[in-house]
């Protein structure tokens, strides 16, 4: 049974909803601003009979979550932006070595240590591999507090089915909403796939191996390489999602995720009232981006307005979606500044007005 | 005069070891050490509920040669990765096979920390006091003097700092219950750190906590020197650094002579 | 490594390399005058980093 409707802060949504979707093993270590989720984990696991270790860095966190997840478990690690950072290596050896697991990136400014304020900073870090060698993660960019909760459901179900580290990007603000939140029912680890490959010990059948290193002069790691950019088409072709508002007629259409998108719907909803026909395309999937969708919608709009809480890099995707079909513009706030929707608007204004008082026009 | 003699096998391969050839170079001490580790984990018959992280080092490869389980880590972290395979097989047997590089430079937080946190993990810790696989780098435990490509002339104390003995620092810490040093340089010497090597599997078993054995193991190749005069080196020079012995045994076993 | 081990001298280089270019170790099968056979105390595969050895001794 689902569960009623609760007000829960966004780090523990998350939490709560991996537990319910069967994690049973969380490896981490503090930074602000996502604390909150290891600490209800810590306390949370108990009650499960769960597994919960503070490592001693993130390193060391996403190397146990190696660890536990060949030996079969839902595992799960969470750090922001600078702990993201030194989980790449981990990320690259488990996409190697075709691992499951979830990875909650909370951000926050940069680069370096930046500050603790919400941020937006880490879409190419996310999307474009953030680790070495040609590997790619899916990347799941809610929005809310509902989409927290229901997104860590899908983030294990992906890691499961492809064998693949996912990531949940979420941001300092996304960690402290307080939003009613359903969670689904729990998951029965007995229901979940029997996985073939894990490692428990070769009673009864062959010693097992897993490694990343192909080191063979028949041209083994350009097969391996071969057969997971396969995975990542199919992953590609099936697990894209995104929502759109208000597009139809828009004459002018709003990109955003995450918790930009929620302030560009609040501008919108204001400018709406104005008479403005303005539209948004949230991505929720950043890898694979929707990039399909949004090149359909761009033949039927005249202008994009992308907004994104950086000095631009989702925008990237968007020119390779939208080309020269729209007129595409950008403004991005970096270092955890938050504008309000008013300031929002201003922008979707100056790019319907096309004054160019806010944001900036893309040479395409 | 042909009697029929009957003879019964006494030495053989373990079944813990594969058949294949390994690449280990003439007189590495890792061959005898795998072989160890094999041998006492068929007598305590633990190979099938055993799964191991091997290093990256010359033993990265030791996949190839154990019969058990294993997964590859990235550099130094196999005591993180057998942490967490450890917590969710509680009943499984764990262990790493780790270098120098990997447990004591790269890997020192990963190693420190599953130590102390007691983790019911056993450690087999090759010092070869060099960096093998890559070329005969200085390893944090090469000794003062001997020479390295990175330490060219011998290791300096103030230009390249001391060897560390991460055994002793590791014993300071009440989750490490048994820590063992031996070398693989004398017959005498193997069979003792068989011996330990069987203490430290069953403080697993036994659920007491965290133990690792250390093996001085010879490097002819990249300390250009013969098997036999690798072996000599241990057994004179490299225990001036790194005395032979027992480090820490809160065990409470009482050892058989 | 097995021929140093050897309290009995049963071993020699063998005249012949092996396929990896090496002269490997070789078992004398001969006894001779004043010298003691093979006692299966099984030094040398104490010591063969290889595995290369089995021991067999007379029940």
């Amino acid at each position: 049974m689902p569960s009623e409707k609760m007000l829960m802060n966004g780090s523990h949504t998350v939490g709560e909803a991996a537990v319910r979707a069967g994690c049973r093993y969380y490896f981490g270590y503090p930074i602000t601003p996502q604390n909150e989720l290891p600490e209800y984990l810590s306390a949370r696991m108990l009650d499960v009979g769960g597994t919960f270790i503070q490592g001693e860095s993130e390193v060391a966190s996403i190397n146990m979550v190696l660890g536990a997840s060949v030996a079969g478990g839902r595992v799960m690690t969470s750090s922001s932006s600078p702990g993201i950072s030194l989980k790449q290596e981990g990320i690259s050896y488990m996409a190697g070595m075709e691992l499951p697991a979830v990875i909650i990136n909370m951000m926050r400014g940069g680069p370096g240590l930046g500050n603790i304020a919400p941020s937006a900073a880490d879409y190419f870090q996310a999307t474009r591999g953030g680790g070495h060698g040609d590997y790619r993660t899916p990347v799941l960019a809610p929005a809310g507090g509902q989409e927290l909760a229901d997104l860590t459901f899908v983030a294990f179900d992906l890691a499961d089915k492809y064998r693949n580290p996912v990531m949940l990007l979420g941001d300092g603000l996304m960690g402290q909403v307080m939003e009613p939140v359903v969670f689904p029912d729990f998951i029965d680890l007995e229901d979940l796939p029997k996985k073939d490959w894990i490692l428990d010990g070769c009673e009864g059948r062959e010693a097992r191996a897993l490694f990343s290193m192909l080191l063979g002069q028949q041209g083994e790691l350009y097969q391996h390489n071969l057969r997971l950019q396969e995975k990542y088409d199919r992953i590609t072709a099936e697990e894209q999602r995104w929502e759109t508002k208000h597009t139809d007629g828009a004459e002018v259409v709003v990109v955003a995720y995450g918790t930009a998108a929620r302030i560009a719907e609040s501008a919108i909803e204001e400018l709406t009232a104005e008479g403005i026909r303005a539209g948004l395309f949230r991505p929720i999937t950043l890898w694979p981006f929707p990039l399909p969708a949004l090149r359909e919608l761009s033949r039927q709009v005249p202008r994009i307005a992308v907004f994104e809480l950086c000095l631009g890099q989702m925008v990237e995707d968007v020119i390779l979606s939208v080309g020269e079909r729209a007129e595409i513009y950008f403004h991005g706030l970096p270092g955890g500044i938050i504008p309000t929707p008013a300031q929002i608007g201003e922008f979707i204004r100056s790019v319907v007005k096309g004054d160019g008082t806010v944001g900036r026009r893309i040479d395409v | 005069m042909s009697e029929q003699i009957e003879y019964t096998k006494i030495f053989s391969r373990p079944e813990s070891l594969k058949e294949n050839p390994t690449h280990y170079c003439p007189g590495c001490g890792h061959s005898v050490a795998h072989r160890l580790v094999a041998e006492c984990l068929d007598e305590m018959g633990l190979r099938g509920k055993t799964i191991g992280v091997p290093p990256v080092g010359c033993a990265v490869l030791a996949y190839n040669y154990f019969n058990f389980d294993m997964v590859e880590a990235p550099h130094g972290r196999a005591l993180a990765v057998a942490t967490g395979i450890k917590r969710v097989h509680p009943d499984k047997f764990v262990l790493t096979y780790q270098g120098d590089g990997d447990l004591a430079a790269i890997g020192t937080a990963e190693t420190i920390h599953a130590a102390n946190r007691g983790e019911r993990i056993s450690a087999i810790f090759i010092n070869n006091a060099i960096y093998g696989m890559t070329g005969g780098q200085m390893a944090p435990t090469t000794v003062l003097g001997q020479n390295a490509t990175t330490a060219p002339g011998g290791r300096d104390p103030r230009l390249h700092g001391r060897p560390i003995d991460i055994s002793r620092m590791l014993a300071v810490s009440d989750g490490v219950v048994f820590v063992e040093r031996c070398a693989l340089s004398s017959i005498k010497q193997i069979r003792k750190a068989k011996k330990a090597i069987k203490k430290a599997f069953q403080c697993q078993l036994d659920d007491l906590g965290f133990s690792l054995v250390e093996l001085l193991s010879p490097c002819p190749t990249n300390w250009k020197l013969t098997p036999k005069a690798a072996w000599d080196w241990v057994n004179e020079e490299m225990v001036k650094t790194y005395p032979l012995g027992v480090i820490k045994d809160a065990t409470g076993y009482e050892d058989k002579k | 490594m097995c021929i140093e081990a050897c309290p009995n001298n049963r071993i020699e280089v063998d005249e012949e390399l092996n396929k990896k270019g090496y002269a490997p170790a070789r078992f004398k099968e001969t006894v001779n005058e004043g010298e003691k056979g093979c006692v299966g105390c099984a030094q040398c595969a104490t010591v063969c980093p290889d595995v290369a050895i089995e021991v067999y001794r007379a029940k």
